[in-house]
């Protein structure tokens, strides 16, 4: 199944790949089956349209293209949070930088499922694939100023989710705002 | 305690937009940006620790297990979506049913047979002819 044009063959493709194409899927989609199921449906549409990629480099953007795409094509979410809800919030920006390993990787994820998808798909695209603003508006065919206020909100909820405090009783909590207000 | 909280929403959806690790700032995009940074240690100090949060979550984003064995699962899945394809296509591609070709040889058998028996009829209708006509001469 070599392709003649790239000299790329769709299982050289699954060896290279496999494994950043199910990461991408997995903050996508939110679970490890789902995100398995996208991941092969990648493939085997890629495997389909493999004349489609003119040059090996390549290969890693059209991948994720097809997943994005593929991903906003299946889906009917069900009760995402409003959009009404995701605010621009810098207040969420901790004080004292947290360790990678700090961050919930459970946390993470479901606070990113509870994005609508076109919050989400956005979000992914910054972190996961370094995508400037302007390649996000290019790639999913919308305004940079959507963009740019769609990623500021996700931001922000992501941060509201891992870096404020859980909710809990007792007497000594403080609450994180008291210090810096004047 | 006289800081003055930052409301300027295209400042902040500008920061927001600026990727970790990668200098933003400079592109002409964001010069407004720059410049508001440049003029505000506040805004400067909020940009820096956003960029390092923004690096910690991206790196939390990568950090997924991969299950085992997925690589051959979907190689399998890709070699059985390649065997339906060539499937299908020997069957649009296979030749008219056989049932055409056996038609002809049996349709050409039956006009010899049609042929055949006329040819017998005849020579029975001749025969009786002469045999009649025999008949009637031995009489006279």
């Amino acid at each position: 199944m070599a392709d003649d044009h790239t000299g790329m063959d769709i299982d050289r493709l699954v060896a290279e790949h496999h494994q950043a194409v199910y990461r991408y899927a997995y903050r996508l989609a939110g679970s490890t089956a789902d995100a398995e199921d996208l991941t092969q449906q990648v493939f085997l549409i890629a495997q389909q349209k493999l004349d489609q990629l003119r040059q090996p480099k390549d290969a890693r953007g059209w991948l994720f293209a097809i997943l994005r795409n593929s991903f906003l094509r299946g889906r009917q979410r069900l009760a995402p949070v409003s959009t009404a809800t995701l605010e621009l919030d810098i207040d969420s920006i901790p004080a004292e930088i947290p360790d990678e390993d700090d961050i919930d990787r459970e946390r993470l994820q479901a606070a990113i499922n509870e994005l609508p998808d076109e919050f989400r798909v956005v979000l992914v695209m910054f972190y996961f694939e370094e995508c400037s603003y302007r390649e996000i508006a290019q790639s999913l065919d919308m305004p940079m100023g959507t963009v740019m206020s769609r990623l500021a909100r996700a931001k922000g909820h992501l941060r509201a989710k891992l870096f404020e405090p859980e909710p809990t009783q007792g007497p000594t909590l403080q609450p994180r705002t008291a210090t810096q207000q004047g | 305690m006289d800081k003055k909280p930052i409301r300027d929403e295209r400042i902040l959806e500008a920061i927001e937009a600026c990727r970790p690790g990668i200098d933003d700032l400079a592109d002409a995009d964001f010069a407004h940006l720059a410049t508001a940074i440049a003029a505000d240690p506040g805004l400067e100090d909020l940009y820096e620790r956003l960029q390092a949060v923004d690096t910690r979550v991206a790196a939390a984003l990568h950090d997924v297990t991969v299950p085992e064995g997925l690589a051959r699962r979907l190689t399998d899945h890709l070699a059985a979506g390649r065997a339906r394809s060539v499937e299908l296509a020997e069957a649009v591609e296979s030749p008219a049913p056989q049932r055409d070709a056996s038609a002809r040889p049996r349709s050409v058998s039956r006009r010899w047979l049609v042929m055949a028996g006329g040819t017998l009829t005849a020579a029975a209708v001749l025969l009786a002819a002469v045999l009649v006509n025999m008949t009637r001469t031995s009489e006279t």
